[in-house]
């Protein structure tokens, strides 16, 4: 509470919240630019989704608020910023409000993506080489990363974001058309559609689907052991081991992401961890080394870790791509700690790509990108000498 | 003291002026250049600054300064406090970065930039401002006579003063010395040419013993200069080193190399080599000791080998731009005949070779391949080869000399020179699932732009996207197995791309929402194009959707087709870095620019002529002077307005058609402000600076004939392939631009100092709004009329502006008794 306070200086306006003025300006200009736009007519695609018009809404009561101390605020409690909202304010996340005296989500059943990809796009090296997931994601983020890929998508109102109308039994029919094994949530932040991929997750397990999710792992411990539950394996981006550079580039903090990690692990989830690697702002070699230290002691020696090249884009469109060497000394670190599954993501090519046997050293998942090339796993034993490797090989 | 010895003092001051205004533009628009990493939108912003301040100075200093035997005094202080306030403002934009730069490599958004620009600018520009008037008064100073004319000369030669500036630093200076040395010089040049008229000063010890000890001061501070310029050679290395250590902590400053199109600055971080140019990040490459090239170069292998397997046996290829990155090397695994790699900057090249990995040092020696340093349009013109694949490898159109590579008549030129089944390919930045709208406008409109010209266009990738274009059937894939076996058949192999990569990068679903998405948006009825809707999740067909092309609506040509002369994809691109600035909120400026309707300004336009017809009818309201004023005041203003749009117009133009060669640029810029001196110095022989409110009318409606006559001869131009002939008709036209700008100056201050009583001030203060007029054509031609509207809209607009300040002007005439005369209380003042 207090640190929400600190965060959130004016509880009664939080950021992304519009104000009386704001809102009757507004609706003004809404009003008159609806009386000259055309609606465009909604295509449906039988069985598995349709267009929802832009700014077509459709609030759903959300889980994850209370009322606040002050009458007539409520509280969300979903993630560590823990936004109080008057009627009609929003809070950081562009996608929670409070309408007619109840928490609301916007985004429930408007995904702005959904698209089948291989299981190592998300990225997952420890579940079923090969197969295909079919990800969805919406509008919405309660981080702000400045290397953002998705920031038309997930740092935008949900206004402003072409979506599909789909159900949650139209994202696992769809995601059985395309045959996928997983439906997962990824590329946006899952967090903040939180009661969507809930409610795709218990349908896509008893259509006998994986349920993966990849995220940034800014939420509340209540709300994340409710999702654990229904999931099978989660991906958290831990960005870096400094609380400076989650204030500077990533606008949030630190140990919210490290508790998530804890708590996952705890809860026996398979777990992989995304570093990516900005160069100056998070490859020092001993930022690098405080990562793999605590991901070794906290979360295990088998924890699949990968670091990530990273690109010029979005804000941090000025600054160059990773040197490849500045990542192969990182994975040398993480090795040197004790991990066993250290991955490079982006380089396709490299060996470090590939998933190899700590045991004899053998390769048994050889990969290019994300294409899997070669798979030499038995019931999820190395080939070669039988060592177990940890995952979801089924 | 003489008239003429006065005017000519007066006169040499203000070319030193121009000169040293001139300088001190180009030198802080380089630095601020650094700091926003070369976004040309901050060139209108700049200017737009920079002309405001000088306005501001020169019409506070025609308010507050009185005429007054000490005025010689104060310019040469005014020139004492310019020659310390430039180099000063730069060593500050150098420092700068260390407060400005939140995150290194993060960009800072529009409203960051105007400040900085304001900031920045404003110490020397007022300081000029007020310096101008100040010469203006000096050269009419003891002179009874305030028609005597030393604005309109002072006027006159400070813009033969710009041109010479201009050429001066570009041509010279730039190559001789620093940034700071060649601030100090121009410091020193305005103080020596203030020096004739401080000598006149009352206080002034009389006759040699004065002459004498000025001598003595200059000479010592000439002298002072080379002893100084070791000392302003470390500090200018100094500032740099501090400049990238706030712009890149973390990376070793390996060496700020000049060149005409931007320094160029090397930086190493590990064993991998930067690029920054004007503070832009170029690219990025495997430095010498890099173990794995390849690897490191990855990028550079993807497009290489996915351009390269789209043809099915390419041996004649032309790359422009981007090809010290790994490209070369990667592109002669393909056993080509011959690669033709183009690339505009011979500095980039310098500063490259001695830090390449020794695999792409030995690709660019490879017999195979031929280096060539010069503009690929113009080469494209005039070269008669023919290849199988075409690729342009420049960065995204944000800027107008970059779109020159995304027009449909650069495509119809690439066309011409592609062999029968050739292919061009173009890349352009996206994103994943392609939501912004400015994102949206402007990669349809490059899909759009290349499907009016070639019959298949092919999109494929997300970050970045790729557009094949060709003519011939069933030579685009959109499969990856066939461009696997193409990459196996070759035989070649790179240990940074294999044949499997292929099942990565050619994804058919993802292709064909992308195909989808591009093809369909701009075909919508609502004008304003809002967002279409997602594509379906399982699109048909890219074959199936091409075929259904034709039964759509028409794609809005006047917004999504790009075309020299309506150079669209630059608005967009800008809109949509600044959109970025902005954390993905649609709403600013740019969407209001982008839905503005011109037609407005046709009924904004009426508001001048009606309110001086309003004024004439009822008399009693204001008085006659006052009107006179007015109207006078607006064709300075309109004057201003339509300089700088021409001039943003005729570049714009010139470099479409001829292709950007600095020089040449350059020498356009100088010849337009040699027109405009001549045009000044013909005004006044003609006119004697007497007031001739009749003629300043009819040299308005000159202007406003001439600048229809350009609207509409400028399409045409477009079509002309000789070289020389493009030259010469730009220049002469150029040169007549200024000059019929010019004529008009001196007749308006005539005019206003007959109708205000302001003597010599009239000029400082019609100087100033002539400022005001040009920082808004500035502003406004080159961000929002020329690529949104078209670049011969520029010449209608500035007709409309000069049609208007002419009718005005008639109005106001035709009332009795005409208020134009010299006011009889000046000519009789003592």
């Amino acid at each position: 509470m207090t640190r929400n306070r600190a965060v959130n200086h004016d509880t009664s306006q939080p950021r992304g919240i519009m104000s009386r003025r704001t809102f009757l300006v507004r609706g003004a200009l809404g009003a008159c630019a609806g009386a000259i736009v055309r609606p465009s007519e909604a295509r449906a695609e039988p069985g598995l989704a349709g267009a929802a018009r832009l700014g077509d809404l459709q609030p759903v009561r959300a889980q994850w608020f209370e009322p606040a101390t002050e009458r007539g605020v409520l509280r969300c409690v979903l993630c560590p910023w823990r936004c109080e909202l008057r009627e009609g304010q929003r809070g950081r996340c562009r996608v929670r409000e409070q309408r007619n005296g109840r928490g609301v989500t916007l985004v429930h059943g408007r995904p702005a993506l959904a698209r089948d990809d291989p299981i190592e796009l998300l990225p997952f090296f420890h579940v079923t080489p090969g197969e295909r997931v079919l990800a969805v994601s919406t509008a919405g983020c309660n981080l702000e990363c400045k290397f953002c890929e998705v920031w038309d998508m997930a740092l935008s109102p949900p206004e402003e974001v072409l979506a599909y109308a789909m159900t949650p039994a139209n994202v696992v029919s769809l995601a059985q058309a395309a045959e996928a094994s997983a439906v997962g949530f990824a590329f946006g932040e899952p967090v903040v559609f939180i009661e969507y991929a809930e409610a795709i997750a218990s349908l896509a397990r008893e259509a006998g689907l994986k349920t993966l999710l990849q995220s940034a792992g800014y939420l509340e411990d209540a709300p994340l052991r409710r999702i654990a539950s229904l999931l099978d394996g989660v991906n958290i981006d831990l960005k870096a081991m400094d609380e400076a550079f989650y204030e500077r580039v990533v606008g949030g903090t630190l140990q919210p992401v490290l508790r998530t990690l804890k708590t996952l692990r705890a809860l026996d989830l398979h777990l992989e961890v995304t570093n990516v690697l900005i160069p100056t702002l998070n490859d020092a070699p001993e930022q690098v080394r405080a990562l793999c230290r605590w991901v070794h002691e906290e979360l295990g020696r088998d924890t699949p870790l990968h670091f990530s090249r990273f690109y010029p884009l979005y804000r941090l469109a000025n600054l160059p791509r990773t040197p490849v060497a500045t990542l192969t000394r990182a994975r040398e670190i993480a090795l040197e700690t004790g991990l066993r599954y250290v991955y490079l993501g982006k380089v396709p090519g490299h060996a470090a790509e590939s998933t190899v046997c700590p045991e004899c050293a053998e390769t048994v998942i050889r990969r290019v990108g994300f294409v899997v090339d070669e798979v030499r796993l038995r019931d999820g034993r190395c080939a070669g000498c039988g060592a177990t490797i940890p995952g979801l090989w089924e | 003291m003489t008239t003429e010895r006065h005017l000519r003092r007066g006169a040499g001051a203000a070319l030193g002026l121009g000169i040293v205004s001139q300088i001190a533009q180009v030198l802080l628009f380089r630095e601020n250049l650094m700091l926003f990493q070369g976004n040309e939108l901050s060139i209108g912003l700049l200017l737009a600054a920079w002309m405001a301040w000088v306005g501001v100075g020169s019409s506070w200093a025609s308010h507050k300064l009185r005429r007054s035997p000490g005025s010689g005094a104060a310019l040469v202080a005014n020139s004492v406090w310019i020659w310390a306030a430039l180099p000063l403002s730069i060593l500050l934009l150098r420092w700068a970065p260390h407060w400005l730069v939140a995150v290194p490599g993060s960009t800072l958004t529009p409203f960051e930039m105007a400040l900085i620009s304001a900031i920045s600018t404003a110490p020397t520009c007022v300081a000029l401002g007020i310096h101008f008037v100040l010469v203006a008064d000096a050269a009419t100073a003891d002179i009874r006579d305030p028609f005597s004319g030393g604005a309109e000369r002072s006027y006159s030669a400070e813009a033969t003063g710009n041109m010479v500036g201009g050429v001066l630093v570009t041509t010279v200076l730039a190559h001789q010395w620093n940034a700071l040395t060649i601030a100090v010089l121009a410091g020193l040049l305005l103080l020596m040419s203030a020096r004739p008229t401080w000598l006149n000063r009352p206080a002034a010890p009389a006759g040699r013993t004065r002459g004498l000890r000025i001598g003595l001061a200059v000479g010592l501070t000439l002298l002072a200069v080379p002893l100084l310029q070791p000392t302003l050679q470390r500090l200018n290395q100094w500032s740099h080193r501090v400049q990238w250590a706030g712009l890149s902590p973390g990376y070793d400053l390996l060496r700020v190399v000049p060149s005409k199109h931007g320094a160029i600055a090397v930086l190493q971080h590990g064993d991998t080599i930067s690029f920054h140019q004007s503070g832009h990040l170029l690219f990025t490459m495997a430095g010498p000791d890099t173990e794995q090239p390849e690897l490191e170069e990855q990028d550079a292998a993807v497009l290489a080998h996915l351009a390269l397997c789209q043809h099915p046996e390419p041996r004649r290829v032309l790359w422009i731009g981007g090809g010290l990155r790994g490209i070369v090397r990667e592109a002669l695994r393909h056993s080509l005949e011959q690669l033709d790699y183009v690339e505009l900057d011979p500095a980039l090249m310098d500063a490259a070779r001695p830090l390449l990995h020794p695999a792409t040092a030995a690709a660019l020696e490879d017999p195979r391949v031929r280096l060539l340093h010069t503009d690929g349009r113009l080469f494209l013109k005039t070269t008669s080869e023919r290849y199988d694949v075409i690729v342009v490898d420049a960065p995204d159109p944000a800027t107008a000399a970059l779109n020159r590579f995304y027009t449909l008549e650069f495509f119809r030129e690439a066309q011409s020179r592609l062999a029968p089944g050739g292919i061009l390919v173009i890349s352009a930045e996206a994103t994943v699932e392609r939501q912004s709208l400015p994102g949206l406008h402007r990669n349809s409109t490059l899909f759009h732009t290349l499907s009016e010209v070639y019959d298949h266009v092919l999109p494929m990738g997300e970050q970045p996207l790729l557009l094949f274009a060709t003519d011939a059937e069933d030579t685009l894939v959109a499969d990856s197995a066939t461009l696997a076996d193409r990459y196996r058949r070759r035989g070649v192999t790179s240990p940074a791309f294999s044949s499997l990569q292929f099942r990565q990068l050619v994804r058919p679903l993802p292709m064909r929402r992308l195909y989808w998405t591009l093809s369909r948006h701009a075909r919508s009825r609502d004008v304003r194009q809002p967002k279409p809707d997602p594509p379906p999740l399982m699109p048909p067909s890219i074959e199936a959707q091409a075929e259904t092309l034709s039964t759509l609506d028409p794609v809005r040509s006047t917004r999504f087709l790009n075309t020299d002369m309506r150079p669209i994809a630059v608005f967009y691109s800008q809109w949509w870095r600044n959109e970025q600035t902005r954390a993905g909120r649609a709403a600013g400026w740019f969407t209001v620019l982008s839905d503005l309707d011109l037609r407005w300004a046709l009924v904004l336009a009426a508001g001048p002529p009606l309110l001086a017809l309003g004024a004439v009818l009822r008399p009693s309201a204001v008085p006659r002077t006052g009107v006179l004023r007015g109207a006078v005041g607006l064709t300075a203003v309109t004057t201003g307005f339509s300089t700088m749009s021409l001039q943003v117009a005729l570049l714009f133009a010139f470099q479409s058609v001829y292709g950007f060669i600095y020089e040449a640029i350059g020498m356009i810029i100088a010849l337009f402000m040699g027109g405009l001196a001549l045009g000044a110095w013909a005004s006044h022989r003609r006119f004697g600076g007497r007031p001739r409110p009749l003629r300043l009318a009819l040299v308005q409606a000159a202007l406003a004939l001439y600048a229809a006559g350009l609207a509409i001869g400028l399409p045409w131009s477009t079509t002309l392939r000789q070289p020389g002939v493009t030259l010469w008709l730009f220049g002469g036209l150029t040169l007549l631009s200024g000059v019929m700008n010019g004529i008009d100056f001196p007749l308006a201050t005539a005019c206003y100092a007959a109708a205000s009583e302001r003597g010599s001030r009239a000029g400082g203060w019609l100087y100033g709004l002539e400022l005001m007029g040009a920082c808004l054509g500035a502003a406004l031609s080159s961000v929002w009329i020329a690529p949104l509207w078209g670049i011969h809209v520029c010449g209608w607009l500035s007709a409309v502006a000069n049609g208007v300040a002419c009718a005005t002007l008639l109005v106001v005439l035709a009332r009795r008794p005409n208020p134009c005369l010299p006011n009889p209380c000046l000519r009789s003042a003592p």
